[in-house]
């Protein structure tokens, strides 16, 4: 920090009539997040005044035991569906980072014959959307007796081609050197990618981590599994906001409960990303 | 990996599709199927029989159908091109001037990231259901996919206790720069981890040869983030277009729940390769002009 002191200091000065407008706008963002808090804390008579209040008058957490108590499931525990959704993500997360990671490497680094058309193949498959390829990808999963098991939930994101192309373009910035110098050492293909590139590529993996995590907590993909202990909880969400008026504060509390994961990954991961390459001696 | 017989050339093909081979599997199975399916259903008329689907040839049939016989389609079509020409620009720069300004040191700037993340939070699926549906059920029970449109706004202003004539001039301007800021999430994000690989030493010579911040920011951010930008452009231009809450992206799913399949694949062709087409282009344009060590 102390190199750049001064460079920062005069960066800092120059974004001051810019917080402003960035004060506004993130108040902007805040605002939904707030009142969704303030809806969860409210008791039922408070919840159907009209017109609604931005405050809680008697805040109350009987929003949060009943969603705990008794989940839209009836006879499936709460805990079940965090566990879920907390297994699904994780194994997902990880599981998308290392292929993405090994897909990247060679394609950012290794000229290969093929490279360009994989990489034209990952920038494309961008462009399946769920919705569009819905029913054949069910097809797919039930020819693959996947439907109905943690599989079908995990694996399609894994094969998802965000990482791979954050990554490989990520990768990019990073010199040819420094890779030299680690073969010349001796180290192995896996030995570079992984002690000597992925660490340089702190800001981009974590970025890719808080992506994907959210995606993957937030996804249900109802439609692959049936058996209820199985389920995740935005499919209980689903249920909760389903059920109608009555139950908003329910579902505001569901709510509020499920932005707590992203949230905390988001902050960690965020107050983890240096300023790599500035400090970690990387020169050209 | 060290083989007799393999020329290096060969030895680094090889390593190179090792290691890609993971995800090659499954973006084939998991992406190019299926899609390849949409095609295949999109020429064809299916049946629906106890336990299969019979597939019958239909030539241009239900592509005809989606122009011609379906009014929906081509407004609803040519509306999210229009869109997404607008959307794309304003996405980019508002994101990387938010990301310049959040990725330099100032007490709270974990915190205003956050802040700015929040819509990707949010706007996913159930949550933005719940928070959206606990903002509108109240008011009039018309619930909007994206959340925070002006619909689903204005109970939160009235909460606030703000006058009728101040909301509706509140959420003419902001309504369109609300919406494109909510979009710029994944963006800022992306932007941020590209300017924190920006080494230092390239600002300390700029410094040095007495460059002002306006031709540090082109000599120097802008050149070295350009392969962020064609990240972001192509992210923006596929957010944009497989939103869910794209009147495109709505009727192909309302189709599909009917079982229209065979309707609902001719038109997510139609719109997958234009989709291509466009990204294809923003490709060839772009990428000869972007910075990279290796060359």
């Amino acid at each position: 920090m102390k190199k750049r002191g001064r460079l920062s200091r005069r960066r800092k000065q120059s974004s001051y009539g810019f917080l402003i407008v960035l004060l506004l706008l993130g108040a902007f963002m805040i605002l939904p997040f707030v009142y969704a808090i303030v809806q969860s804390l409210k008791p039922l008579e408070e919840i159907m005044v009209f017109p609604p209040r931005f405050y809680v008058v008697k805040p109350t957490l009987e929003n949060y035991v009943a969603m705990f108590r008794s989940a839209g499931g009836d006879w499936i525990p709460f805990g079940r569906y965090v566990v879920n959704s907390l297994f699904v993500t994780l194994a997902g997360t990880f599981l998308h980072v290392i292929v993405a990671l090994l897909a990247a490497f060679p394609l950012a680094k290794m000229k290969f014959r093929g490279s360009k058309v994989i990489f034209k193949i990952i920038t494309y498959s961008l462009l399946f959307s769920g919705t569009v390829t819905a029913f054949p990808q069910y097809i797919l999963m039930a020819n693959f007796r996947m439907i109905d098991s943690y599989t079908a939930l995990i694996l399609p994101s894994v094969a998802t081609p965000m990482g791979a192309f954050l990554l490989k373009n990520f990768m990019i910035q990073i010199p040819d050197t420094i890779m030299e110098a680690a073969r010349m050492d001796g180290a192995s293909n896996y030995r570079t990618l992984f002690q000597i590139v992925a660490p340089n590529l702190k800001p981009a993996v974590l970025t890719l981590i808080i992506l994907v995590s959210q995606g993957m907590w937030n996804g249900s993909n109802a439609s692959f599994v049936y058996t209820e202990k199985l389920k995740l909880l935005p499919t209980m969400l689903n249920q909760i906001v389903a059920s109608g008026t009555a139950r908003i504060g329910v579902g505001s509390a569901a709510a509020v409960f499920m932005m707590i994961l992203p949230l905390i990954v988001f902050v960690v991961s965020q107050s983890k990303i240096i300023e790599t390459m500035a400090f970690s001696g990387i020169k050209e | 990996m060290k083989r007799p017989g393999l020329t290096y050339e060969r030895r680094k093909a090889l390593t190179g599709f090792l290691f890609t081979l993971p995800f090659v599997i499954g973006a084939i199975t998991f992406f190019l199927r299926p899609f390849i399916n949409t095609l295949l259903y999109s020429f064809s008329t299916l049946e629906f029989q106890e336990n299969s689907v019979k597939m019958s040839m239909a030539g241009f049939q239900n592509y005809i159908d989606a122009f011609v016989g379906n009014s929906e389609f081509l407004p609803a079509f040519l509306n999210a091109l229009t869109d997404m020409l607008y959307e794309v620009p304003f996405i980019l720069v508002f994101s990387l001037g938010i990301a310049v300004v959040l990725s330099s040191d100032f007490h709270g700037r974990t915190f205003f990231r956050a802040a700015f993340f929040l819509p990707v939070i949010i706007s996913s699926g159930q949550v933005a259901a719940a928070v959206e549906g606990s903002a509108t059920a109240a008011l009039s029970g018309d619930q909007s996919v994206m959340m925070f449109q002006a619909l689903s706004m204005e109970p939160m202003l009235i909460s606030l206790g703000m006058s009728e004539g101040l909301i509706s001039t509140i959420m003419g301007v902001v309504n369109n720069i609300f919406e494109l800021t909510w979009k710029s999430g994944v963006q800022i994000l992306v932007f941020i981890a590209g300017l924190k690989g920006i080494p230092g030493y390239l600002y300390e010579v700029t410094e040095l040869e007495g460059a002002n911040k306006w031709e540090t920011f082109w000599l120097v951010t802008f050149r070295m983030i350009s392969p962020m930008i064609i990240v972001n452009v192509v992210y923006t231009v596929v957010d944009s277009f497989s939103d869910a809450g794209n009147p495109v992206m709505k009727h192909i799913s309302k189709l599909t729940q009917n079982l229209d399949i065979e309707l609902g694949s001719a038109m997510a062709s139609i719109y997958f390769i234009t989709v291509f087409i466009i990204v294809a282009f923003v490709f060839w344009l772009l990428s000869r002009k972007t910075f990279s060590y290796s060359e």
